[in-house]
């Protein structure tokens, strides 16, 4: 009993440091001006004023940058399910000579950071005709993400190799096997890989920044700079904006954690 | 075993990417930006960057808009770059060959994009119509934008400093707002009167607090940028430099955590860009002419002056530490005359008259004295007093820079940590200044070729 109070608390301590930056965002959203940065400082603002909001979609085209950004995840998740499951399968269910070597050399590629691989990469969709626009943030994303095959590669090794066996033997082809009865398995890591990929692109910020030349293409990341100037940052703006930003992730994992749960003890063989 | 993807939902899975893709590729393809581009054959385009946001974008945009009305050949497409990582965007184009035509820059990056050659060099420009730029320029705004004697930015926009003063605070402290402090000795003492600190410690009005930059007392103290940079390295612990040191120390008497608090707190009034002057909470404040318009919009019935920061024993009186906008062409560029002659056009050379009407707007000092003196220019100084004395220093010789290096933002970043020091009291003025010189001279050998 002693310890599971212990555990507890400390379970409790944690949280409350964990959610107290989002609970002072949302705080300080919901504050007249004089408020915000009032010491001692104002934790339940009373009444709640909501005119940072629409302030903040007013002061930048706030909704259009959550369609962009949007647009952009849902696109990016599409092309990494797709690709990254694909190369994971290859790696976990069939053997091929060098299969090791090359999946090695694939996570190497996991140790470059963005910075050194920056510049190169630019060149190379400037000379596409990319710049611009989103193909350079969206296209890469069908040619597989070495974390995510990593992670998919992983959980597919788990699956007992007896069901791909049987499929065999009933005649199914390499693709078959993949799409009609591993993939379907795979659901909670194909979900995590998701949310994981949507995430990323909810919150990247310097491939839009290099990438996006037009102010009507920026993302949320972008957008919520503009609050920021070298002449006084608009607090309430910039937290309600950042309030409105977070809302999708947010609803989004509540939506996703049960597909994480299910797939603890997932098995397909009977008897 | 049951397929739990079904031909009908891979079919609708797909249908769904391309409903997505299909209604994306208005989206994919070339965006449209706010304003008609004019694709006319023989119409230079020209990309401009700069990192304005929030209503200075609209400003800018403005003075863009008035130069595509007038220039029928060229065509300015305007892009305001978020300024977190904005220099990164820049850095990563101009390294592909991509870069914009023309950018604005904050004045410590000149140098240091100039030694990576990353920058035209403006002076094959001032030939023929445009000789006449090289004397165009207040002498202190030419400095800054000029590395090894070369012209790498184009002065546009620039920045004085001056004491503000509040009269009410004054006369409640029992001083004679008709006489503001003339020496750093007086301001010493008329802003002691002007402290409120609780017993328990906290700060409801300030007196004086020197937290903004230490380089804006730099002209009061008689600092030059040669006295802290001898042509190869920094040399910030000379007696002048130490004296403007000293000259702070005598302010961690103050509490420096509750006073930090306190101004950071008033700073997020009124929509996060007012400081405790502006809201009536500080009797003596040191900052630029953009102070002017936002005391008329939050605070009208202020009651307040402003004058030229007054000197230490040694320093120049009248004068101020200056810095600035600068436009910039990086190398590379397809359209470097079009490029140039957009910037010589936004500093007011040809059209100082539509130069003496816009700065207003952005509450700009202009760079060059010719601006300063159209009428327009001079309806705007005479609309409110206060105003003249942040033009007026720009024609003192005595006006200074920071020594300009390669280094230059690194030298600022570090310049915060040494005020901070001796604000806390954590390092004597000495000591600050030693670890700041070292500091950046490591700094220096680090970057250079």
């Amino acid at each position: 009993m002693g310890k599971s109070a212990a555990k507890h608390l400390i379970l409790i301590i944690l949280s409350v440091l964990f959610i107290f930056p989002m609970f002072w965002m949302v705080s300080t959203s919901l504050k007249p001006s004089i408020e915000q940065l009032r010491w001692p400082p104002v934790w339940i603002p009373n009444p709640f004023d909501w005119i940072n909001y629409p302030q903040a979609m007013n002061f930048e085209p706030f909704f259009q940058y959550i369609l962009n950004t949007l647009n952009y995840g849902v696109l990016s998740v599409i092309g990494t399910i797709i690709s990254s499951s694909l190369v994971a399968y290859g790696f976990a269910r069939i053997d091929f000579p060098e299969k090791n070597v090359l999946f090695v050399l694939m996570l190497a590629t996991l140790m470059l950071p963005f910075q050194v691989t920056m510049v190169p990469l630019f060149i190379l969709f400037k000379t596409l005709g990319w710049v611009g626009s989103f193909k350079p943030l969206v296209v890469p994303t069908f040619f597989g993400s070495a974390f995510n095959i990593f992670l998919l590669r992983q959980f597919l090794m788990g699956i007992p190799v007896a069901l791909s066996e049987a499929a065999y033997m009933d005649g199914a082809s390499e693709f078959t096997i993949f799409w009609r009865i591993i993939l379907p398995l795979s659901k909670p890591a194909l979900a995590t890989v998701a949310l994981f990929q949507f995430i990323y692109a909810w919150n990247d910020f310097l491939g839009p920044l290099i990438y996006l030349n037009d102010q009507s293409l920026y993302t949320v990341s972008l957008g919520l700079q503009t609050y920021v100037s070298s002449y006084g940052t608009q607090w309430g703006l910039l937290m309600a904006a950042s309030t409105i930003a977070t809302l999708p992730i947010v609803l989004l994992f509540f939506l996703t954690q049960r597909t994480f749960i299910q797939g603890i003890s997932l098995s397909g063989i009977k008897g | 075993m049951k397929a739990l993807w079904t031909k009908k939902a891979g079919i609708i899975t797909a249908t769904l990417a391309m409903t997505v893709g299909i209604a994306n590729t208005a989206w994919a393809a070339e965006p449209a930006t706010h304003q008609v581009t004019r694709h006319d054959a023989g119409v230079v385009q020209l990309t401009y960057w700069n990192m304005w946001s929030g209503i200075w974008t609209k400003v800018v945009q403005k003075m863009v808009d008035a130069f595509n009305a007038t220039h029928p050949g060229i065509h300015v497409t305007m892009l305001s770059v978020p300024s977190a990582s904005g220099e990164q965007k820049l850095l990563t184009s101009i390294a592909a060959g991509d870069a914009p035509d023309v950018f604005t820059e904050w004045n410590p990056y000149v140098a240091a994009f100039a030694q990576e050659h990353a920058l035209l060099n403006l002076n094959q420009f001032m030939v023929g119509h445009y000789a006449g730029l090289k004397h165009w320029f207040y002498p202190v705004a030419a400095k800054w934008g000029t590395y090894q004697g070369q012209m790498y930015g184009m002065p546009w926009t620039m920045n004085t400093f001056l004491l503000y003063y509040n009269k009410t605070i004054m006369k409640q402290s029992g001083l004679n707002p008709a006489d503001p402090p003339r020496t750093m000795a007086q301001l010493w003492a008329d802003q002691a009167k002007e402290w409120r600190i609780s017993k328990s410690g906290v700060v409801s009005q300030i007196g004086f607090y020197p937290s903004n930059s230490w380089d804006q007392y730099m002209p009061m103290f008689g600092v030059t940028a040669q006295d802290l940079f001898n042509g190869s390295k920094y040399t910030l612990t000379n007696p002048k430099a130490m004296a403007l040191t000293d000259f702070m120390a005598k302010y961690n008497k103050y509490p420096y955590a509750q006073v930090s608090a306190f101004e950071k707190g008033l700073s997020g009034a009124l929509g996060g860009s007012v400081d405790p002057f502006e809201l009536g909470k500080a009797g003596f404040y040191v900052n630029g002419m953009w102070e002017i318009p936002t005391i008329q919009q939050f605070n009208p019935h202020l009651q307040y002056g402003a004058v030229p920061i007054p000197p230490a024993p040694g320093g120049f009186a009248n004068t101020s530490w200056v810095n600035g906008n600068y436009n910039e062409i990086p190398a590379g560029t397809k359209h470097p005359q079009q490029a140039f002659e957009f910037i010589a056009w936004l500093s007011g050379y040809d059209n100082a008259a539509w130069a003496a009407k816009a700065y207003p707007t952005g509450g700009w000092i202009p760079n060059s004295p010719v601006i300063t003196k159209q009428p327009a220019y001079q309806q705007f100084l005479n609309s409110d007093p206060v105003q003249k004395p942040f033009v007026s220093v720009m024609l003192n010789p005595h006006d200074q820079i920071t020594p300009v290096t390669p280094v230059d933002m690194y030298y600022e970043q570090k310049e915060t940590d040494m005020q901070d020091y001796v604000l806390q009291g954590i390092k004597t003025p000495a000591a600050a200044l030693l670890h700041w010189e070292q500091d950046v001279n490591q700094q220096l050998q680090n970057t250079s070729h």
